[in-house]
């Protein structure tokens, strides 16, 4: 179209629209293949963090390779504790943080659906709706629970010092139904949580845990007993994979374990297994104690737990004989009516056998000196909370009146009695519930009063990184950073000091829990009492003695000064097989077995433990995450062959299980790994909640701990 | 169509049968194909290169060579280190030419259908195998837990069974970078070897 | 044609424009058409991979990591599954399964033919033969970077810059084709997709994406540009894709064709100039290299030429004006 021209006539001459056209459509192509190939050679680097894995309590050390602001990949650090372990929880991290489920913004209930508001309207109305309450209710109609995240999680701390300065002394934690009434049981008798010396003891005896699921890390020193010539007694209804590899198995029925410890003890005492030098230099009561244990014979525990004599004997001998022995207990003990009584029973038998405080047996988890009731919060003590200290609250907790001994040692509510608190008034009206990390919907007994009971409240507020059952049925939803997104703080001694940086940045527009928390407090006008703009500050603050009455000083504290600190830091300073102090409060003060007011009869011919510990799953958490989810899609029941053939139920096919509470619908598994009497049913499934079958009101009279184990029920084809 | 035409196109056809003779016997590195792929050259043959198995890869596990030899340019494979297969098996649905079989989401069909490659331990890295500590996680992230990997012994060391793995890579993938004690095979390889 | 008087009008609308504003005034609106489902085909290729990228980036944590989408991503809401899949030239649209005939043919070759390949063959062996090479003018992705290469040659021109313009026989193409589908029945390789533009520029695009890397299709779509731009104008479609050729071979009998009404023409050599593929309407000389992608209709100053089907039909010559179909 155009001819040769000399070079400084085409700058001179207009051009024309099409030569525009022409351009543009080159530089077009060029820019999308400039851009394609820039894109492929700008990419972030490869970062790798040492952190902490905050998903269990088994805190493992990861390493965890961030590219740019996501986190690609996480691995073990073999340099921490746990020696390079993690589980495909750790590994599914990366598939949490970055979740599509995850929530983003904070979110207001309008009717039956979601709005999305901003941080600054979501806390200014929480704190008015809360001044609201307080003005109406009084500020103990306001109450805070948290999760599974929060276990020995220095942010309880602050959580006591919110609800303090809020005025409440409604602060609960997971403790309510879990782990604290063991620790509970065991500083009753020796002044101090204990834990098993796994590698040097030459026995262990597992009771109601399964360390395989529940504590992956270690789990193998406990298979690795009975392979190393060692003896590993296992006492569960289940068949656990531990169970298979045991010196000796047994299995008693759901909520027996006190008849069955008992039982030992006798045969201990009675066949003089015991060493009677310790208990002379170490235990009080015992003259009491052997005359409450000889009330069950073998005879007895045989027809009470379905435990044979034989294997009865065995067990007693097994566990005197061949010394020093640990004993891991876990949820399956604490589950009963009788939680607190069986825990401290089985720590008698170390008791008597001499195996308290010496090396293979039970460790002392604290220093001696301290009182028992530091140990089961123990930072809650030992931290202090900064200068301005929040006035006193003068009302007790709910729950005090049930079961003082938890709040004495805990100083928290029992959370298993909001429910009766929201429905009945009783001890008082609770209006607000801030839930941090927690799902009681799904994970709490009696999840259809609780359902009722959450309607009346005139606030319920949710803090989680996922819409959980608990947050959908929310006023309002706050969206929390996962712990890869926040500083990360250790478990343990050292608590205080060690804090990391986030892994990632905060996802979305979340915040971390300790932000949400001052945040909040800020907004309530407390903000004198958290002035600090960082976790890390708030842990470095000064601190000083915090929640202390004269009743609970520490005794190192009141004892003149040149006193040796007894061995044991119980009131008597010795191992106590008779405890004052639950006679102080109005209990027994030896163990005492006594039969269930609810027993497998015509109706319901079965017993039912619900919430047994699986490998796939923690509680109700982290249900959408592929990898997680993959690996189990449905809940099934687990049932003996005997039972199942009397419901007419066939394995592989649905099954209805029916307790006087509710009923659920699930698969049937027909195993011969579970007590013949048993039908074991899994928690967490909001489709198939466990916690429609069980019953709140069956609490552990000392702990509050609800009977989540030892239930009724009839099994019948769906 | 004139005689040059007939001369040029026959020697066009011979040409091509020559250089695809040569394409045929020369070396290639065995890769691991996504899940149901055919075997061998019936795959090469098949697949027509359109990554639509590497659109609907949920993790993006499926990546194009980028190499520039006519028999393994831009075919589709898994550097299961870097991102393995999870099992989803939405790539064998996507295929549009039969490629990849089309295997529904089952983990019992799919284990019996399904080999990408076998996997092999190299003891003298592997954590436990090495008694340096616990590790486990092969085991923890296997889509057939107990039957591809068992683990043995107080160290609970891992110990596969290449008949029941599918070769999906996870464990390698999951294996610490410390140790990097996993790899899966191609079959290919192995057949090779 | 329904307009009352049209030769008044248009002698008017002539009066008022100037011819070579007239010109590019058709140019616009004839082409704009083909201009639309070009840019839709190129921001499918273009766009695919950024819109797995986003739902990558909202549903799975996976390779996608480190990316400076991330914008993109947050602006657009949690996709649903996409009802688009696959480069053009093997597309599942809602369900529906399309396939290239060149992919057919090559497997063909590779006798790697299942039903699936037929049931997606199909559609297109049927509507190929009946349009012809519309893909290539109407739909194929190569044509931005073609359409850089004849702009390029075009600035060049202007610079006074003479490049060649090599004519290669128009059988080379069916060699070419001929040739890849022998070399790849005896390989057992699928070769046709690592020559063929519509499959190389998709997935040098998903991979720059998602891999960060371009491979050798990059460099193979560079040579062609520089192919095009300094050696022969158009020259690979015309005389080297195998897929061109594919299309033309099945399109023989096509009835879809451009015509001329002789007596409208003013043999003014504009179609034959803006043809890429060197058809020359002027002189009727069209054959199956044709892509029917309009620009000569476009072009045409006085409306002689018309994309038909059949027959020609003989047109009154006043009705061939400008404006005259308004």
């Amino acid at each position: 179209m155009t001819g040769r021209r000399p070079l400084r006539s085409i700058w001179s001459s207009r051009f024309s629209r099409r030569t525009l056209l022409q351009a543009a459509e080159v530089a077009g192509v060029a820019a999308a293949a400039g851009g394609l190939a820039l894109y492929g050679r700008n990419r972030a680097a490869d970062v790798r963090t040492p952190g902490i894995c905050r998903i269990c309590t088994m805190h493992c050390g990861i390493v965890a390779t961030t590219r740019g602001d996501r986190l690609v990949r996480v691995e073990g650090d073999p340099a921490s504790g746990t020696r390079g372990f993690i589980c495909h929880h750790g590994y599914a991290l990366r598939e949490i943080v970055h979740a599509s489920d995850r929530l983003r913004v904070p979110l207001k209930r309008d009717g039956a659906a979601f709005r999305e508001v901003s941080w600054e309207q979501a806390l200014s109305e929480i704190a008015g709706r809360l001044n609201e309450v307080k003005a109406k209710f009084g500020p103990e109609a306001l109450a805070v629970q948290t999760g599974w995240p929060f276990v020995r999680h220095p942010l309880v701390h602050l959580l006591h010092r919110f609800c303090q300065a809020f005025g409440t002394p409604n602060l609960a934690t997971v403790a309510s139904l879990c782990e604290a009434s063991l620790r509970m049981g065991k500083a009753l008798v020796a002044g101090s949580n204990l834990t098993p010396d796994l590698r040097r003891a030459k026995t262990l005896l597992v009771w109601g845990a399964n360390p395989t699921f529940t504590a992956p890390p270690f789990a193998h020193l406990c298979a690795a007993m009975a392979e190393n010539g060692r003896t590993l007694l296992v006492v569960d209804p289940v068949r656990t994979e531990l169970a298979a590899k045991a010196t000796l198995h047994l299995a008693p029925r759901p909520g027996t374990d006190l008849a069955l410890a008992l039982g030992l003890a006798h045969v201990i005492i009675s066949e003089r297994l015991y060493d009677p030098a310790y208990v002379e230099a170490h235990c009080a009561g015992f003259d009491d104690f052997m005359v409450h244990a000889a009330l069950c014979p073998p005879a007895r525990v045989e027809r009470v737990t379905s435990v044979p004599r034989e294997s009865l004997l065995r067990a007693a001998h097994l566990f005197a004989e061949n010394g020093p022995a640990a004993t891991w207990d876990g949820l399956g003990v604490e589950h009963h009516e009788n939680g607190v009584e069986t825990v401290r029973a089985i720590t008698m038998l170390s008791a008597l056998c001499g195996y308290l405080d010496v090396p293979g047996g039970g460790q002392l988890v604290r220093k001696p000196g301290a009182r028992f009731w530091d140990e089961p919060l123990p930072q809650l003590y030992r931290l202090g909370t900064p200068e301005p200290v929040p006035p006193p609250v003068a009302k007790k907790s709910i729950g005090y009146s049930e079961h003082p001994l938890y709040e004495v040692f805990n100083r928290q509510a029992q959370g298993m009695l909001f429910a009766r608190a929201m429905l009945e008034d009783q001890p008082y009206p609770l209006r607000a519930l801030i839930l941090i990390g927690s799902n009681p919907l799904v994970t709490a007994p009696g999840a259809a009063r609780l359902r009722q009971a959450v309607e009346k409240l005139s606030l319920l507020v949710t803090v989680d990184p996922f819409l959980s059952e608990s947050a959908s049925r929310s006023d309002y939803v706050l969206p929390a950073s996962t712990f890869a997104e926040a500083a990360v703080v250790a478990a343990g001694e050292d608590d205080a000091k060690v804090a990391r940086s986030g892994l990632v940045t905060e996802q979305h527009q979340s915040w971390p829990d300790w932000k949400i928390v001052f945040e909040l407090a800020r907004a309530l006008g407390l903000g004198k009492y958290f002035p600090w703009t960082s976790f890390q500050e708030a842990l470095d603050a000064p601190r000083v003695p915090f929640m202390q009455d004269a009743e609970h000083t520490p005794r190192a504290d009141t004892a003149p000064p040149g006193t040796p600190p007894p061995r044991f830091s119980t009131p008597s300073g010795k191992l106590e097989l008779s405890s004052p102090l639950m006679e102080r409060f109005g209990y027994f003060p030896i163990p005492d077995w006594k039969e269930p007011a609810e027993r497998p009869g015509p109706e319901f011919p079965l017993y039912l433990m619900t919430g047994p510990r699986t490998r796939q799953y923690i509680n109700s958490q982290f249900r959408t995450i592929p990898s997680i989810a993959s690996k189990l899609t449905e809940p099934c029941v687990e049932l003996h062959p005997v039972a199942a053939k009397a419901a007419g139920v066939v394995d592989g096919k649905r099954v209805t299980v029916v307790s006087p509470h509710g009923r659920v619908t699930m698969q049937a598994r027909v195993t011969d790994g579970v007590h013949p009497e048993v039908v074991v049913v899994p928690a967490g499934w909001a489709s198939a909640s466990a916690n429609q079958l069980t019953d709140p009101d069956r609490r552990d009279p000392v702990s509050g701990f609800p009977a989540l184990r030892s239930g009724i029920c009839r099994v019948e084809p769906a | 169509m004139n005689r040059r035409g007939f001369f040029w196109g026959a020697l066009a056809v011979a040409t091509g049968a020559a250089a695809g003779a040569w394409t045929r016997v020369a070396k290639a590195t065995a890769r691991l194909r996504p899940p149901g792929a055919k075997p061998g050259r019936a795959f090469d043959a098949a697949c027509i290169r359109c990554f639509r198995c590497a659109e609907v890869c949920p993790p993006k596990a499926i990546r194009f060579d980028t190499s520039y030899s006519l028999n393994a340019s831009d075919l589709p494979y898994l550097d299961a280190r870097e991102q393995a297969c999870v099992v989803c098996m939405k790539c064998t649905q996507a295929c549009p030419t039969g490629a990849l079989t089309p295997l529904p989401l089952d983990l019992g069909v799919v284990q019996k259908a399904v080999r990408m490659g076998t996997p092999v331990l190299d003891r003298k890295s592997c954590i436990p195998w090495r008694g340096e500590g616990v590790c486990r996680l092969c085991y923890y992230v296997c889509p057939y837990p107990d039957s591809a990997v068992a683990l043995v012994g107080p160290q609970q060391a891992p110990v596969f069974d290449a008949k029941a793995c599918i070769g999906c890579g996870l464990c390698e993938e999951a294996c610490p970078r410390i140790a990097h004690a996993i790899h899966i095979v191609p079959l290919e390889e192995e057949k090779k070897a | 044609m329904a307009s009352k008087s049209p030769s008044a009008s248009a002698a008017a609308a002539r009066a008022r424009l100037s011819t070579a504003d007239l010109r590019l005034q058709r140019w616009l609106r004839y082409q704009r058409v083909r201009r639309a489902t070009l840019a839709l085909s190129v921001l499918w290729v273009l766009g695919l991979p950024l819109w797995h990228l986003a739902r990558d980036l909202f549903e799975s944590a996976g390779l996608a990591a480190g990316s400076r989408w991330a914008v993109l991503a947050a602006l657009s809401a949690r996709p649903p599954n996409p009802p688009l899949l696959g480069a053009p030239w093997t597309v599942s649209l809602f369900g529906l399964e399309l396939l290239d005939p060149t992919a057919f043919v090559s497997l063909l070759a590779a006798r790697a033919v299942d039903w699936h390949v037929v049931l997606g063959a199909l559609p297109l062996l049927v509507l190929v033969p009946f349009l012809g090479r519309f893909f290539c003018g109407w739909l194929c992705p190569y044509l931005p970077v073609l359409a850089a290469s004849n702009g390029l040659r075009a600035l060049l021109a202007r610079a006074g810059l003479r490049l060649p313009d090599l004519k290669l026989p128009r059988w080379t193409q069916y060699a070419v084709l001929a040739g890849l589908l022998s070399a790849t029945a005896v390989a057992q390789t699928q070769l046709i997709p690592l020559v063929y533009p519509p499959s190389l520029i998709a997935r040098e695009a998903y991979r720059a994406v998602f891999q960060g890397s371009l491979g050798g299709g990059a460099v193979f779509i560079l040579g062609a540009f520089l192919f095009d731009t300094f050696g022969s104008r158009a020259g690979f479609c015309r005389s080297l894709c195998p897929g061109g050729a594919t299309f033309a071979l099945l399109s023989v009998r096509s009835p879809v064709k451009v015509r001329r009404e002789p007596a409208a023409c003013t043999d003014c050599t504009l179609c034959d100039v803006v043809c890429n593929l060197g058809q020359q309407p002027m002189t009727d000389k069209l054959d199956m290299g044709c892509e029917r992608c309009g620009k000569c209709v476009s072009v045409c100053p006085t409306d002689a030429l018309r994309i038909e089907i059949g027959k020609p039909v003989t047109l009154a010559p006043e009705a061939v004006t400008p404006g005259a179909a308004r």
